[in-house]
């Protein structure tokens, strides 16, 4: 029986299994969590009792972070000089050389409530884009649980852009179907095999021509996105087993968001641009793009889970026997970072964003169950990624809390007679030196960061000003990282581990001002 | 453009491994104290240990055994003097134009720190002088239209007969004063004996009140008997025989100045004036350094008597009496003239 066959490949959690499998699964959703909340509590309680190999761990562990963040910072840099080669190479003169005449491009907007100005945008970005509009076929996936307005909009939309493209169709997700989670993953599911019978089947068109770019509501694609996306497919070593990945830019609305909502925005972007140049590491996240024969083979993306997007790399990955990848395309798409009517609700929507975003750890029991079960995939592959997946999880988590923190515990609670020693003294030293030394990283970010900022505005005063503030926002990233990093990573990881499973995918509000 | 190779990508990570298996053990053989030194023309890796430099200010330079050892910059106060060689003495010399010196001799252990904080008053201590009336922010020795002639107030307290109007000056003048405790109030006679000295517990001088526990331990019986006790939350000092008796009250261990050897510490100290000391009072934010009031003028001194005391003038001259104002600064009576002194 092929993997994707088997009753567990579509598997959520632990529940939806039975016996042996159903306890492997559950042990295995407890290891992340295990492993973090073990290094904290492990750390505080070392430095309770032997404070020196504290001391010792925390200086060993913060001059690995800082060599880890120059090894970083050089996979930064080349992408995001990649990135702006990508943004100016003629991909349509390098796919002239190609033949692309059959290839579709099939993309998933998934709305619930948004506004039309956020639909608008990101709909006026596609005609902009400098490809065949015909060969461009939109849904527009609506849910029924959004009403009435939700369809008038969507039709308006129908007939304001229907002619400009190969096709528009708009699909409603039926609200109430047992098994499914409220989210993204069940519309674009739904909207996927609409478009398979209404728009494929209905023109005859082959399924192995067909790229799904499955989108956010606002992501705004830059105007060769679509000759860069068909490039890399019809360039790429077997095609019809690879996702495409772009760099997910949340700067759509910088100038308008707070800085904190900024530097959030900006790191994750960052931390994609990093994984492009590692693609061994990278599996698809938010906007990508799917080969629609490869997504109609394994049923689309799963509907009982949130982290759809990068469960669909995992489901591939599987029921090729491993034999799939995720291509970094290192072109970018944009995306709205984080905007609510007050300062408070920007920074809870962080909060809430990336918590869903750190719930991808549901992902990791699946891949290692996966692993376990499925006897073709080369060891060496199931080792490598085991060992990336737990590792970048537990670094996410663990390692800002233990650097901006921990670092000083044995100091406080490390007794009297460690107090006294030149350990003791030279452990805040060090540590403040090393992260003085790996901060210097933050200019780098700070610059490339200038680089990818929309135009400012016209109507804005205090131009050059604002540009300082672009600049020293970078600042807050020893805050960010652990407020919009850890905690939220160690509140997902935690809800796993007890079992506490996120039932619904939190739409992050769009707001324009 | 290619993506990153892997190639690049593997020398990379192969040359930041080196240099972590070599930077690690360097990092924390430093950090533990030891460093290489050059004995009888032979390198060594020695065991260090050093003196933590403790200061209120910045852009200090410091000296260690006559040599110059660095500039604390302009925003680091506290210094840490590492790589002294242990089981003996060494004195440190802080400077900065301005103040004083600070030197103290102190003994270094192996891969331990030894604790030590500065006291560099500046050598002229700006003085403000505090008027009686206010007349703009500098307050005038003449009446202003808010005063009001003193009727049943004793001569000495009214400045040409008038009642001084600056609450500052009024609240010196009550406080230097040792007949009753608010002098210009017809109504509140107190007598001076109950009158609790700043940063002092009120003590328990009837017979049904319970005295604290460290008098019972120090063997006070009557504690009301002790000359100029002060007690803070983890010290008590007094003028016993013309010094100062310091001691620590509290269950922790204590400060380092308490400690003439590593973990060998006293709870007592003596602060031995050549003269006899008059008064004395803790300099404001500071648990480690006296004020202390001679026949010559008034003086800072630290508690910390590892070696010779740093002793540094604040305001000499005679017939003198010093008290700490409501903003916690040092003010000096000389005369009938009160100054507040900006340390």
């Amino acid at each position: 029986m092929d993997y994707k066959d088997r009753p567990y490949f579509h598997v959520a959690h632990a529940r939806d299994l039975t016996g042996w499998d159903k306890i492997l699964y559950r042990i295995l959703e407890i290891i992340p969590g295990l492993l973090a909340w073990s290094t904290l509590i492990g750390v505080v309680v070392l430095s309770f009792l032997k404070p020196v190999w504290a001391a010792i761990f925390i200086i060993i562990f913060d001059l690995f972070w800082l060599l880890k963040t120059a090894h970083l910072s050089m996979h930064h840099f080349h992408n995001w000089r990649r990135m702006k080669h990508n943004i100016k190479v003629d991909w349509s003169k390098q796919l002239s050389k190609l033949k692309h005449e059959d290839i579709y491009h099939l993309v998933l907007l998934p709305f619930y409530n948004e506004g039309e100005e956020v639909i608008t945008n990101t709909i006026d970005a596609l005609i902009a884009s400098e490809y065949n509009k015909k060969k461009i076929l939109i849904v527009l996936a609506t849910e029924e649980r959004a009403g009435q307005e939700a369809q008038d909009l969507a039709n308006k939309l129908k007939s304001k852009y229907g002619d400009t493209f190969g096709d528009f169709l708009i699909t409603t997700h039926p609200s109430g179907i047992p098994g499914e989670i409220m989210g993204k993953g069940p519309n674009i599911t739904h909207a996927a095999e609409e478009a398979r019978k209404k728009i494929l089947d209905f023109r005859n068109i082959d399924y192995k021509n067909v790229l799904v770019s499955a989108f956010d509501i606002d992501t705004v694609v830059w105007p060769k996105y679509f000759a860069c996306l068909t490039w890399n497919f019809l360039t790429v070593e077997d095609p019809q087993k690879s996702s495409f990945q772009p760099v997910p830019l949340y700067n759509n609305n910088l100038w308008q968001t707070h800085a904190v909502s900024r530097v959030a925005a900006l790191t994750s972007s960052f931390w994609q641009m990093i994984q492009q140049e590692r693609p061994e590491k990278l599996v698809t996240f938010s906007s990508h793009a799917i080969p629609f024969k490869a997504l109609y083979e394994v049923g689309y993306w799963q509907k009982n889970m949130v982290s759809d997007d990068s469960r669909i790399f995992w489901n591939l990955f599987m029921a090729n026997d491993g034999n799939y990848k995720a291509v970094p395309i290192s072109y970018p798409v944009s995306m709205d970072a984080n905007l609510a009517p007050t300062t408070f609700q920007t920074f809870r929507n962080i909060f809430r964003q990336h918590a869903r975003w750190m719930w991808g750890v549901e992902n990791l029991p699946y891949m290692i169950f996966g692993f376990i079960k499925n006897k073709k995939i080369q060891t060496k592959k199931k080792i490598q990624h085991t060992i990336v997946q737990l590792e970048g999880f537990w670094s996410l988590t663990t390692n800002p809390i233990m650097i901006m923190i921990l670092g000083w515990l044995p100091i406080v609670i490390g007794g009297e007679a460690f107090r006294q020693t030149i350990l003791s003294y030279n452990l805040p030293i060090i540590t403040r030196t090393l992260m003085t030394v790996a901060m210097t990283g933050l200019i780098l970010s700070a610059i490339i960061a200038t680089t990818l900022v929309p135009k400012m505005p016209q109507d804005y005063k205090r131009r050059k000003f604002r540009w300082v503030i672009m600049f020293l926002q970078w600042g807050l990233v020893p805050f960010t990282i652990i407020i919009f990093g850890s905690l939220p990573g160690l509140l997902s990881q935690t809800r796993l581990m007890l079992g506490r499973y996120v039932g619904k995918f939190w739409v992050t509000p769009k707001h324009r001002k | 453009m290619k993506p990153l190779s892997k190639k690049a990508r593997l020398g990379s990570g192969i040359a930041l491994g080196i240099i972590f298996l070599i930077l690690a053990p360097i990092l924390l053989a430093n950090s533990f104290g030891y460093h290489w030194e050059k004995v009888e023309d032979v390198f060594t890796f020695v065991k260090a240990g050093g003196i933590y430099v403790g200061s209120e200010i910045s852009g200090v330079e410091i000296y260690v055994d006559g040599e110059y050892f660095k500039d604390s910059g302009l925003f680091i106060r506290n210094t840490l003097v590492q790589d002294l060689k242990p089981d003996t003495t060494h004195t440190i010399v802080v400077q900065k134009e301005g103040r004083h010196d600070w030197r103290k001799t102190l003994p270094v252990y192996e891969s331990l720190v030894t604790e030590s904080k500065v006291l560099m008053l500046p050598i002229e201590i700006e003085k403000r002088e505090i008027f009686p009336f206010m007349i703009g922010e500098v307050g005038t020795t003449t009446p202003d239209k808010d005063s009001v002639i003193g009727k049943g107030i004793s001569e000495e307290f009214l400045v040409e007969g008038y009642i001084p109007t600056n609450p500052l000056y009024k609240e010196l003048v009550n406080s230097f004063s040792e007949e009753v405790l608010n002098v210009y109030s017809t109504s509140t006679i107190v007598s001076s004996s109950e009158i609790p000295t700043l940063g002092e517990e009120p003590l328990a001088t009837s017979t049904e009140e319970i005295i604290p526990q460290y008098f019972t331990d120090l063997g006070i019986d009557d504690p009301s008997a002790l000359e100029n006790l002060i007690i803070t939350s983890d010290q008590m000092a007094w003028i016993e025989n013309g010094n100062i008796k310091l001691t620590w009250i509290d269950d922790e261990k204590p400060p380092f100045y308490y400690c003439f050897e590593i973990d060998v510490c006293d709870n007592e100290i003596i602060i031995d004036w050549q003269d006899e000391i008059l008064k004395f009072d803790f300099l404001p934010g500071r648990s480690d350094v006296f004020v202390v009031m001679v026949e010559e003028g008034v003086y800072a001194i630290e508690a910390d008597g590892r070696s010779d005391r740093n002793i540094q003038p604040i305001y000499t001259g005679t017939d003198l009496d010093f008290n700490k104002s409501i903003r916690d600064q040092i003010v000096v009576k000389d005369g009938l003239v009160f100054y507040e002194m900006r340390i």
